[in-house]
């Protein structure tokens, strides 16, 4: 049988689909994932009959706000003991399928677990690269330097998600490079590194702290560089670092000033780390959802609710890509919807499109009673 | 309409400059008026109180008790228009509900009528003129530090939350009603405390202190570390900071004729102020052998928090609290069906608006507040000590609540001063503290 969720990925334009066959075909891939996982999974079984939730339930794509979320905080959780059996409480196949457990890092400082099986893994590799080669624009003759360490010095999401899907667009292996080595960033080498290659245009990637530390060195020593017209500085990871030293904006102007690259090609993405996918900017500076994806802002008080266009939600993450275990996500980020499912971008290609605004600020009580978040601050500062 | 939120004795209007703030949730929308703070002016006021405050030297202090009390008893009248409108408007400021701010009013202010005697006869009396008190956003510690002054024949200069400026001008502001040279001893005027636009005025509040000056501080640790560098050191510095606090239940007190009751006192520990304050029970350690389980009590506990609801309902959620909740609530549902918890949920129209979360373990934890309580079973309340020994919160332990016969809380009792734990109480009293267990002159 041939799932919705590959007809998708292999449409050859999906972001410019018709807008009604693409929301006819979001519903029927969400909904045949929430049904494989519903039958394949006894915990959220349970979870969904106690929300009163079944496949028959979920008719058309407004009933997509009623298939039960699972928060992000439980995969913290499970994660908690370090037991592969605790985080397998969550899988949707057996023990015997799951080949890796993708790790992000938690504030708290344990890493937080997730089971992948071989179909997962494929799904979200092909789910990222059609991202990739459809908003980012790469093609097979593009060159991409990441601006992070090579594959064998981090085994985080961020550098193994890239360049996993990016290299089944190129032609060949050499196409991509890695800026840091050792776990430092050798400018010189960086600069022979672009110069030298052919490949065209080319393309940058990393995380906005190490783009400031590049385009601030660049500039200060009248090395700037002239990308290609086309050349694009994808970001991604937090801005944590950067900010309060640097705005957006301002980083912008600097790495088009150290690059010469144009300030519509500086694309941002944001990284959904618990699905293992990212969304990313167009030219008008638009997150996109993809079609095999729902990605929708929640009313906190009511999450089979959606807040309106242009209003700050709760940001709920609904995937067909994985298998594994159930892709329906609500998180603890708050975002809106910049471009709803029935309208298209400026950009041209359809929506929805999203912008993150941040990580709710947490319970900090208004008043006098400390919450676990101040303690582990005020141990951290000790 | 514009409220007033400040009370600058001696200063005319028309020589300050002003902002509106607004103020909007669930319960409605309030615009207060609020001064713009600079040196200039706080030295124009500290020397206002200065001359103010001869008149307090001379009144005995029996006078002085007496317009306390009579003040007292104007807020315990719902009529008394500084009453009618913290009833109206702290609901929408603070985000308690009414029936919270209406029982908080009631509850504070006939302890206090009760306590005024002995306060007057055990206070020590210091050599302190001036206090300069650093108020949080929860009401409450306005009236003690008021109070502890006027007695002491201070005068007293109250930096209010800009997040809350309210209470603490309408209750300096309601003194005048009985003694308007006594409400001319009192000032409130809110800034944003760290903000460098505020450094000449703080420099000046906290650093030109001499050893006639207290800056007392009710908040956080960050700003108490940053106002006490701030605060010239001939000056007295005292600091109630944030804390955590949990509840005790001994096996004997699970005994039918006695549980009904200890179940009333826990709900209503944990739902005063929507669990905000630093008396606020986060966890309740239930001994295992009595006549019901620790995971029953649990029961029992939600079924009494959902009977609150409906007399004393949670106040308003800012967003990013309700989506913090939100996560956290799914987050025990699910552990509820794994078999790692169990969660009793409290609810108002489709709105989660509390929990009681049981747990196997007796690892100490906090909660995420807002009414959501963890309950962990131990097999000896003498265990407990232990216990929080090992915790992260142990230095910022604020109140235990104990439910227990009195050998058996006279013992636990001793361990966990020994902890350093400062306040031991019975579960009754964890939400009602005593004016008497505040020294302001260290």
């Amino acid at each position: 049988m041939k799932y919705t969720f590959d007809e998708l990925i292999e449409h050859p334009n999906p972001f410019g689909m018709d807008i009604v066959g693409a929301t006819q075909k979001r519903f029927e891939a969400i909904k045949e994932i929430f049904s494989y996982h519903y039958d394949n999974n006894s915990l959220y079984h349970k979870y969904c009959n106690k929300h009163k939730i079944t496949p028959d339930n979920i008719k058309n794509h407004e009933a997509l706000l009623f298939i039960p979320l699972l928060p992000s905080d439980l995969f913290k959780a499970l994660s908690t003991s370090g037991r592969e059996e605790d985080i397998e409480k969550i899988a949707s196949v057996p023990r015997s399928s799951i080949v890796t457990y993708f790790t992000t890092s938690g504030t708290t400082g344990i890493p937080t677990r997730y089971p992948f099986d071989r179909e997962s893994i494929r799904r979200t590799t092909v789910s990222n690269t059609q991202i990739n080669r459809h908003i980012g624009e790469i093609h097979e003759d593009s060159y991409l330097l990441m601006l992070t360490p090579p594959l064998e010095e981090s085994k985080t999401g961020l550098i193994q998600g890239m360049y996993m899907s990016v290299k089944p667009i190129l032609k060949k292996d050499d196409q991509i490079s890695f800026g840091i080595k050792n776990g430092k960033l050798d400018l010189e080498n960086m600069i022979t590194t672009l110069s030298s290659t052919n490949y065209r245009p080319r393309h940058l990637f990393g995380p906005p702290f190490i783009y400031k530390e590049i385009a601030e060195s660049l500039i200060k020593k009248g090395r700037e560089l002239k990308l290609e017209e086309e050349s694009k500085a994808f970001i991604s990871g937090g801005w944590k670092r950067v900010k309060g030293e640097v705005e957006r904006e301002e980083l912008a102007k600097m790495i088009s000033r150290a690059f010469g690259i144009y300030k519509e090609n500086i694309r941002d993405g944001l990284g959904l780390t618990d699905i293992f996918s990212w969304l990313l900017e167009c030219s008008y500076h638009h997150k996109h959802v993809p079609p095999w994806m729902h990605v929708s802002c929640r009313n906190p008080k009511n999450l089979n609710e959606e807040v309106e266009v242009g209003k700050e939600g709760i940001f709920a993450f609904l995937t067909s890509a994985i298998t594994s275990f159930p892709s329906f996500i609500i998180s603890g980020d708050i975002g809106l919807t910049t471009t709803s499912y029935k309208e298209k971008c400026e950009c041209g290609r359809i929506g929805p499109t999203v912008e993150h605004r941040r990580r709710a600020t947490g319970m900090s009580a208004r008043g006098c009673a400390l919450v676990l978040e101040e303690v582990i601050k005020m141990m951290r500062k000790q | 309409m514009v409220y007033p939120a400040y009370a600058l004795p001696g200063i005319q209007e028309n020589a300050l400059e002003f902002r509106n703030v607004e103020f909007k949730n669930k319960y409605g929308k309030v615009i207060l008026k609020i001064p713009k703070m600079e040196k200039k002016l706080a030295k124009n006021v500290v020397n206002k109180l200065d001359i103010a405050r001869n008149y307090l030297t001379q009144k005995p202090v029996y006078e002085i008790s007496n317009v306390v009390s009579e003040t007292t008893k104007l807020w315990l009248d719902p009529n008394f228009q500084y009453r009618k409108m913290a009833e109206k408007l702290l609901p929408i400021v603070t985000g308690f509900s009414p029936q919270m701010v209406h029982t908080f009013l009631d509850g504070t202010m006939s302890n206090m009528s009760k306590e005024l005697h002995q306060i007057r006869l055990l206070e020590k009396g210091s050599n302190i003129e001036r206090i300069f008190c650093v108020l949080e956003e929860i009401p409450g510690p306005e009236i003690l530090a008021i109070v502890k002054a006027l007695y002491n024949r201070s005068t007293i200069f109250c930096k209010s939350p800009s997040s809350e400026p309210l209470f603490a001008a309408l209750y300096a502001q309601s003194f005048a009603d009985v003694d308007k040279k006594i409400a001319d001893c009192i000032a409130v005027a809110p800034w944003e405390g760290g903000k460098p636009e505020f450094q000449d005025l703080e420099n000046f509040i906290y650093g030109e202190r001499t050893e006639k000056d207290a800056v007392v501080l009710f908040g956080n640790i960050d700003a108490a570390e940053s106002i006490k560098q701030k605060t010239n050191p001939a000056a007295q510095f005292t600091q109630f900071t944030r804390g955590i606090s949990f509840g005790v239940i001994s096996k004997e007190m699970l005994e039918k004729g006695k549980v009904d009751s200890v179940i009333c006192d826990a709900a209503l520990a944990v739902c005063m102020y929507d669990q905000r304050a630093c008396f606020s029970p986060q966890l309740y350690y239930v001994e295992r052998g009595g006549e019901i389980s620790p995971k029953k009590f649990s029961e029992l506990l939600a079924k009494k928090m959902q009977e609150l609801e409906a007399n004393l309902p949670r106040g308003d959620l800012s967003f990013d609290a309700s989506v913090t909740l939100t996560e956290l609530m799914s987050t025990y549902e699910l552990q509820d069906l794994i078999g790692n918890a169990k969660m009793y949920g409290i609810r108002s129209n489709g709105e989660q608006t509390g929990a009681v979360i049981y747990q196997k373990d007796n690892k100490f934890e906090t909660s995420c507040l807002y009414r959501v309580i963890k309950i962990k079973p131990v097999n000896d309340i003498l265990e407990i000590p232990t216990l929080v020994k090992s915790s992260p919160s142990l230095e910022y332990l604020h109140t235990v609540g104990v439910a227990s016969s009195e050998g058996r809380k006279g013992e636990l009792e001793k361990d966990l001063k020994k902890l350093g734990v400062s306040r031991v109480t019975s579960i009754s009293d964890m939400y009602q503290p005593s004016l008497l267990e505040y020294d302001l002159f260290n």
